[in-house]
């Protein structure tokens, strides 16, 4: 904290320029908007070192600003530029800040993007060494993922007040962790320091708006690399996104759970005999919804094994069982009953339409003994919608995870997501409502995917493809 | 029912001006009357006036006197500060109670805080003469060896602090962001532990 309550000024010991000072008893130097000179205020104002002739960036900002950032006054105290060693005109600003309540902050500011730094003490620094700097770190009940291999900065501009020597081209190594709502750490390696900060993502209107930046010298375009980094105009859509991806979410389990409630009132019996010789009868299938059961029961597994069932859809087989075999035109359905059985079910898909049953017994049975024959339409599987449930589950885990990632595969990854959710769809609606509806699902995602092409264009919201 | 926070252990009346003065724990030596600003230095059920200290100079700081906060579930009462100066600036240390009557102290420089509770000494005094920093002991290692200057105190104490003495501390980064300070100061040495904690955490009330 500062013994002084006020901003006061000094005499640069270099040209004699005034210079305000605003920021708190951790501020050790001051570097002159005048002749760039580093001063030292824990001995005198002597000259450390200066930025002469070094580039000046264009910024919205600048000392003496007054704005709030998470409910908190803050005054902008003190201006680093810097840039990378690898892309030297990949340039970004950060402003320090001083609350008397908080102390010391960082406005990030990169092509119109903006995001908050704070030194984070209960980050062990000790145990990042100790691990190798692994790739996952675990902060405040959150896990924080690195974005990208280690990599240098160099400090480019200084003005106004630090709370440490800046001094031009100091190397300083970083590690950037993504981690959830829109959060980062940032560990810092220089010399003989090393700190970690916590970033987290700002809406760029309401900080200017706070800080009072001028509509003209507000920044909205982004460029390129840095948009993956601090995709800031996309803070509000993607929280957006998530919550109507949330809620589709929840609006389909609801119809899946009322659709497995319906399932157990729906089905409907076709056919339910008892019967000791053979017979033929006529169904009718009045709808191709969901699964028919067959349900073959005998006295005894011997008896089972005499049994023989045609299903006819007019003078074509369409399904036969025995003890031997078990065929369906419509494909592989799965092997008959085992010897010891005396006991069958079979789900099958059959159209609506005119079926003719015919059993076959290969001996006769006693009078006593007789089989019950059941079929029944609209039965729903419980497997199926388990295996639709798991894939939805992991869906949206994925999808949660990719969009709480800020990434620059997330484009990649909401692609595969839409991809996966017409295929759950298509899955869904060929359970519950049969093949036709496959057709209708299929052709309405090529009519949706053109529209959703064509919108694309106009927006960076990747849930709006999904629509 | 829940004790309030801010009911006293007991109450004494200030040798001076007798003022009533609120003791929060029964071990305070030191206590300033809010009335006279007397410094009563408390022994043996005896209250005796030292001298006149210094009110400290109003500073914006989140923690104040009296005045209840929570950080994350526990409630704290601020019943004492000390102020040190480190030239350019201070810090302070508040002598804390929380909600089950245990005492903490919350260290407040510049935003950065640290909540340590008192714990027995494992080290001696002359560890000041041979320590240095980026040093390990044990699980630790030596940040920071500096030392401030008593400026003043408000409230009441658990030992006697004058103006104008020294106060040297070592602190210590642990490897699960713990923190532990030794102290020393014409009192004796005392080891705190606790943690960093963020000052968006705390919400007075």
């Amino acid at each position: 904290m500062s013994d002084t309550k006020s901003v006061y000024s000094i005499k640069c010991t270099n040209c004699a320029a005034p210079l305000e000072i605003r920021g708190g008893g951790r501020v050790t130097t001051v570097t002159c908007q005048y002749c760039n000179s580093v001063l030292d205020m824990t001995a005198e104002y002597k000259v450390l070192s200066q930025f002469h002739d070094k580039y000046r960036p264009p910024v919205p900002f600048k000392l003496g600003m007054v704005g709030e950032i998470k409910g908190v006054e803050w005054t902008i105290i003190g201006w680093v530029s810097y840039r990378t060693t690898d892309f030297p005109t990949e340039r970004w600003s950060e402003f320090f800040l001083y609350s008397p309540l908080y102390g010391y902050g960082w406005l990030i500011y990169e092509e119109g993007l903006l995001s908050f730094s704070k030194r984070v003490r209960d980050f062990s620094l000790l145990k990042w060494q100790k691990d190798g700097s692994s790739k996952v770190q675990f902060f405040r009940k959150s896990h924080y993922r690195l974005v990208e291999e280690p990599y240098d900065i160099e400090i480019d501009f200084v003005q106004g007040e630090l709370s440490y020597v800046a001094k031009a081209d100091d190397l300083i190594r970083c590690w950037d962790y993504d981690g959830p709502s829109h959060k980062s750490i940032t560990i810092e390696k220089s010399g003989h320091e090393l700190e970690a900060y916590q970033n987290e993502k700002l809406n760029r209107r309401e900080i200017y708006d706070s800080f009072g930046v001028a509509k003209d010298k507000q920044v909205d375009e982004k460029l390129g690399a840095v948009d993956s980094m601090f995709d800031e105009e996309t803070l509000e859509a993607s929280d957006e996104s998530r919550r109507s991806f949330l809620g589709k979410m929840a609006i389909l389990i609801v119809v899946m759970i009322l659709a497995i409630g319906y399932s157990f009132v729906s089905s409907k019996a076709l056919l339910q005999i008892d019967a000791n010789q053979p017979f033929t009868q006529s169904i009718r299938v009045d709808s191709s919804a969901f699964l028919s059961k067959i349900v073959i029961k005998a006295p005894t597994p011997k008896i089972l094994d005499t049994i023989k069932l045609d299903i006819y859809n007019g003078a074509t087989l369409i399904f036969t069982i025995d003890k031997s075999n078990l065929y369906s035109k419509s494909g592989y359905i799965g092997k008959t009953w085992d010897k010891g059985d005396d006991e069958a079910t079979i789900y099958m898909k059959l159209d609506s339409g005119e079926y003719r049953v015919a059993l076959g017994l290969s001996s006769p049975l006693s009078a006593n003994d007789k089989v019950k024959i059941v079929i029944q339409e609209k039965v729903m599987r419980l497997l199926y919608l388990v295996i639709v449930l798991v894939l939805l589950f992991i869906s949206v885990l994925v999808s949660y995870k990719s969009s709480s990632r800020k990434e620059s595969s997330e484009a990649k990854s909401s692609g595969k997501s839409k991809y996966l959710w017409w295929f759950l769809a298509v899955l869904f609606g060929y359970f519950m409502f049969g093949f036709g509806s496959m057709v209708f699902l299929g052709a309405f995602y090529l009519f949706a995917s053109n529209i959703g092409s064509a919108n694309s264009s106009d927006s960076d919201d990747w849930w709006d493809d999904d629509e | 029912m829940m004790k309030d926070i801010k009911t006293p252990f007991k109450t004494i009346n200030c040798p001076q001006c007798g003022y009533a003065l609120p003791l929060y724990f029964a071990h305070t030596k030191l206590a300033q009357c809010e009335s006279c600003n007397s410094s009563i230095f408390l022994e043996d059920e005896a209250a005796r006036l030292t001298g006149y200290s210094s009110v400290l100079a109003p500073e914006p700081s989140l923690i104040q006197l009296n005045k209840t906060f929570r950080y994350k579930k526990q409630t704290f009462l601020p019943v004492g500060v000390i102020r040190y100066s480190y030239g350019r600036g201070f810090w302070e240390e508040w002598w804390l109670k929380d909600n089950s009557d245990d005492e903490w102290w919350l260290s407040v420089d510049e935003g950065d805080m640290v909540l340590e509770k008192l714990v027995p000494n494992e080290d001696k005094a002359e560890i000041f003469v041979t320590i240095k920093v980026g040093q390990t002991l044990g699980d630790w290692i030596v940040t920071e060896i500096d030392r401030g200057e008593c400026v003043g105190f408000g409230g009441s104490l658990p030992y006697e602090v004058i103006e104008g003495q020294k106060h040297n501390y070592i602190q210590f980064d642990g490897y699960d962001a713990s923190i532990k300070t030794l102290e020393v100061d014409p009192s004796g040495l005392r080891t705190y532990i606790g943690r960093w904690i963020d000052p968006f955490d705390i919400k007075v009330l």
